[in-house]
């Protein structure tokens, strides 16, 4: 089907900006292929994403080879632990009922994996905030020995001998380079993309649904005694907190201090979302509460004091056994279903 | 279908950011300048694997030194000549001889000194996936607590405290007080300062000297710490001494 090809080109003085209209056809058997643009969308309520897009271009080429790259075994040493192994999309891409995942060779890592969406919005990444931007995150987990336990070039060499990557690799960046650069920019589109924003919690915000009395009960205990760290609407501050959780000493791990070295982020993990919440067991930085209702618990009867213990918690939560009770049918609302079955999501065809 | 398409193409922006410097031949009135980085121990070119002793009367033998060289000036009362874009960078190797010449030109003129930057400017520890010399696959990045390296000293010693006999060296981190990046100016003499107004070609040597990252400005023996692994008070102190290495050992003119 002949298409008729409308081009307009606009340039402007130092920054070209280029636009074009072109048929299919013409898209890929031009020697400069273009990729198609991709639009992040922001969730009504939402504040603008900490992800700098501007320096990576979405494309729905480049969001589909971050997809093949995240589900590929490849990117670990033995072929057996893509990231997918530890994110699965069920889990809303956290490790379902694992309290630590497991990575190359039988061994445990040392933190519970974390889940992902709206990653977009995060100034850091991990429980102790040691990765300052998206595109870079990859490269821990690919390259630690209890993980993915791969060294980059080994995953770069693995990635150019695959002709199907040499080809999405043209489609998303123009010519058929493949670098460290681009993989990680490529999984960097298809992990931002990861955005959760639908759930019944959502609906009710937008005048769709309507939370049960008991539900709406819950919210009120949760704005009270919850919602100073867990902020809506990502239901994290992006913070780092001492949530008075004694340390497990087979770990020893001092959370924040690793990455500051300095003593006042002793025992300090980041907030997590409470999106999905009900998705997303067991929890904790290293999973030990296999229930919501455990970590609630936690907060009511057992925080423990010590020198970083976050003010908020020096009291513990006061939480009545009915207010608990609300408490979690209202975070059950916070479950999107629509985003672990999102099709875009799951794992391509081979 | 049609496929709207909209390329951003900033023509004048890094697309050569992070590659080594070229700076194309100049007209009559340009001084083409080399610069090779030699490592040397008590002024003598390092051997690899052969035994050296520091200032503590400490064994040692090294195995890998690399550092990130950026920012090269030529110094001027009058003006200062930078070499190429703000974000070239070069990672020298102790054992990649072609990874430590530098050419580049810049205007004649009065120079009398020379500056460089050990590091990676904070912006491109922050700004996500970097390629050329700064690909993290060159194995100067911190995969657990972003960041590249500023400098990476390995080798062995006896006097090491840790179980392989190794002492590795990791020196980096670009944040406020544990910052490594360091400046290194180096002067020309007056001699030098007159001779390179009348001359087109100039080839300096810069040698760094590994005695130096143990003793010079701080006191650093293999006993005491024989690994650096992350950012913070070590590393800075390391990240002196490394900058205290490097002299300006000769200049050639043509």
């Amino acid at each position: 089907m002949m298409r008729k090809i409308i081009i307009a080109i606009c340039v402007f003085m130092g920054a070209g900006l280029f636009t074009f209209h072109i048929s299919e056809k013409e898209f890929f058997s031009g020697h400069a292929l273009i990729a198609t643009p991709l639009k992040f969308k922001i969730p009504k309520g939402f504040p603008q994403p900490q992800y700098k897009f501007e320096n990576n271009p979405l494309t729905q080429e480049g969001f589909e080879l971050g997809r093949k790259l995240f589900y590929d075994g490849r990117l670990s040493k033995d072929g057996n632990f893509p990231c997918a192994s530890c994110h699965q999309q069920f889990a809303a891409f956290a490790t379902f009922d694992h309290a630590l995942s497991h990575g190359f060779n039988d061994q445990f890592t040392t933190r519970n994996a974390a889940a992902l969406f709206n990653v977009a919005w995060m100034k850091e990444l991990h429980w102790d905030g040691g990765i300052n931007n998206l595109e870079v995150q990859p490269l821990a987990p690919i390259t630690a020995g209890n993980e993915m336990a791969e060294n980059i070039d080994t995953v770069i060499a693995k990635l150019k001998a695959d002709p199907g990557y040499r080809r999405m690799f043209t489609r998303a960046f123009g010519d058929g380079r493949i670098n460290s650069q681009r993989m990680l920019k490529a999984l960097a589109q298809f992990v931002a993309m990861l955005v959760s924003a639908n759930s019944k919690y959502d609906k009710v915000q937008k005048g769709e649904a309507v939370f049960s009395p008991a539900e709406r009960q819950g919210y009120t205990v949760f704005k009270a005694k919850c919602a100073s760290c867990h902020k809506e609407p990502l239901f994290t501050d992006d913070s780092y907190r001492n949530t008075g959780m004694p340390v497990n000493n087979r770990i020893n791990d001092f959370g924040r201090m690793a990455i500051t070295g300095n003593r006042d982020d002793s025992l300090k993990f980041k907030v997590p979302s409470l999106r999905n919440v009900y998705l997303t067991y067991p929890y904790g930085h290293d999973g030990r509460f296999y229930s919501v209702g455990a970590v609630v618990d936690h907060y009511r009867f057992r925080v423990i004091n010590g020198p970083t213990t976050d003010s908020l918690l020096r009291n513990k939560l006061n939480i009545s056994d009915d207010e608990r009770f609300n408490l979690l049918l209202f975070l059950r609302t916070l479950t999107d279903s629509g985003f672990i079955s999102d099709k875009r999501f799951s794992a391509p065809a081979p | 279908m049609k496929t709207t398409i909209l390329l951003f193409c900033t023509l004048t922006a890094s697309i050569h950011r992070a590659q080594p410097p070229v700076i194309a031949e100049g007209e009559t009135n340009t001084l083409s300048v080399r610069i090779e980085f030699k490592t040397t121990v008590k002024g003598q070119a390092l051997v690899p694997e052969q035994t050296y002793t520091n200032s503590f009367g400490e064994d040692y033998k090294i195995t890998a030194f690399r550092y990130y060289i950026g920012h090269i000036e030529l110094l001027s009362n009058i003006h200062a000549a930078k070499i190429g874009n703000d974000r070239l960078y070069r990672l020298c190797d102790a054992t990649i001889p072609t990874s430590r010449v530098i050419e580049f030109s810049v205007p004649s003129g009065k120079y009398d000194g020379i500056s460089f930057q050990l590091g990676v400017d904070s912006i491109d520890n922050i700004s996500g996936a970097q390629e050329g010399e700064l690909d993290p696959a060159k194995g100067m990045f911190w995969t657990w607590n972003t960041g590249y390296l500023m400098a990476k000293l390995e080798g062995e010693s006896a006097f090491s405290n840790i179980p392989t006999g190794m002492f590795t060296y990791h020196v980096g981190g670009y944040k406020g007080k544990y910052n490594t990046i360091r400046k290194v100016s180096l002067n020309f003499s007056p001699e030098q300062h007159l001779q390179i107004v009348r001359t087109h070609t100039i080839t300096l040597v810069i040698e760094a000297d590994i005695d130096k990252w143990f003793d010079s400005a701080h006191k650093l023996s293999i006993a005491g710490r024989a690994f650096v692994h992350s950012p913070g008070e070590w590393a800075a102190l390391y990240a002196d001494n490394c900058a205290a290495m490097f002299k300006l050992s000769s200049m050639e003119f043509k």
